[in-house]
């Protein structure tokens, strides 16, 4: 649903092939109703012609009985949930196998995303899933006394949410019976990334008007600093190096005809 | 990614559906979210709460509600900001 007439959505359906419903809500009569009006009417929020109404970018998911069961909204209009993001929240079995991963004495990382390319204004996911030796554990955040373990993203331009950890488990051992929070096995973390880009970098992609290009593939470098230890021996604290890929495509700017547009509403 | 060929046909189809939503706004029916919401702000009615009524031209000039979208397993209805940016 958007604030468009159905003209524009009829022409945007026919120039993407979309076949499914496009609502219009040309008043934001549902949008109000909803709650869901960006307030921001500032020029840099709307083009030079936008009508006000405009509605926050976000997902419903509805069960038969009208329950809302899930939603996703990002705090900005610029921070949209990628399809895949949401369907890998849903379903995290939808994950591709990774393609690349990192090791070293005590650990080994798969590097998995949500999506391999995405356009300026949404937001991927990005997961380590972390398997570890049998005997081995490594501490969860909240631990006192020991390292945890912490993945972080180096991400230039490309701001993160906080990242996601698993529930940890109990674990007591050692002379002093000690009982901490730890991971064993297999686990997954994950961040979620803003593709966003910087000012100027941005304004480099604004220029391409109309179809998409082949975009950039840009490297997202982290680490994953953890200790890991036994019943019997605790390993001193490491860091291993990380890297996912990401294309990045520029924004499909493709106006409809203008004889159908909106014009703003004074 | 998400690797569509290994998922079961009406897992894809969701897939596919949700593919195309990325590229605009629609609604399209889906089998039923699992349990465990995730909510990332509070815009717009919360989770667990029903789903304002509504009614609303598509773009084939047909006149849409709340149920004539419903399908047997839910809904997926996303808002985006135009098709005309």
């Amino acid at each position: 649903m958007s604030y468009d007439n159905p003209e524009i959505l009829k022409e945007f359906a026919h120039r993407f092939h979309v076949t499914y419903p496009l609502l219009a809500d040309p008043q934001s009569e549902v949008i109000g109703r909803f709650g869901l009006i960006d307030p921001d009417t500032s020029p840099a929020n709307l083009l030079e012609d936008s009508k006000t109404g405009l509605a926050y970018p976000g997902f419903f998911f509805v069960a038969p009985d009208g329950t809302i069961k899930e939603k996703y909204f990002g705090e900005k209009y610029y921070d949209r949930f990628t399809a895949n993001n949401v369907l890998v929240k849903l379903f995290p079995e939808l994950l591709e196998p990774s393609v690349t991963h990192a090791s070293d004495a005590h650990i080994r990382v798969d590097l998995k995303q949500s999506d391999g390319s995405a356009v300026i204004g949404s937001r991927v996911t990005f997961v380590a899933t972390v398997h570890l030796p049998q005997g081995v554990h490594v501490y969860a955040p909240g631990v006192k006394g020991y390292k945890p373990i912490q993945l972080t993203l180096q991400t230039e331009g490309l701001p993160m949410k906080d990242a996601l950890y698993p529930p940890s488990h109990p674990l007591t051992f050692g002379e002093l019976q000690e009982t901490v929070p730890v991971y064993t096995d297999t686990f997954e973390i994950r961040q979620d990334v803003l593709v966003l880009l910087d000012k100027g970098l941005r304004q480099e992609y604004m220029k391409f008007q109309g179809g998409r290009d082949s975009g950039t593939l840009v490297p997202v470098r982290g680490q994953l600093s953890y200790q890991a230890c036994t019943d019997k021996v605790c390993y001193p604290p490491a860091t291993l190096a990380l890297q996912w890929m990401l294309r990045i495509h520029q924004m499909d700017n493709e106006r409809s005809p203008e004889a159908i547009r909106d014009r703003r509403q004074q | 990614m998400i690797n569509l060929r290994s998922l079961r046909k009406p897992l894809r189809n969701i897939a596919l559906c949700m593919l195309f939503l990325a590229e605009s706004g629609a609604v399209t029916t889906v089998p039923g979210a699992q349990a465990g919401a995730v909510t990332s702000t509070e815009k717009g009615p919360p989770v667990g709460q029903k789903i304002p009524a509504f009614t609303a031209h598509d773009q084939f000039g047909k006149q849409q509600t709340l149920a004539s979208l419903t399908g047997s397993e839910g809904l997926v209805l996303l808002f985006v900001r135009s098709a005309d940016w």
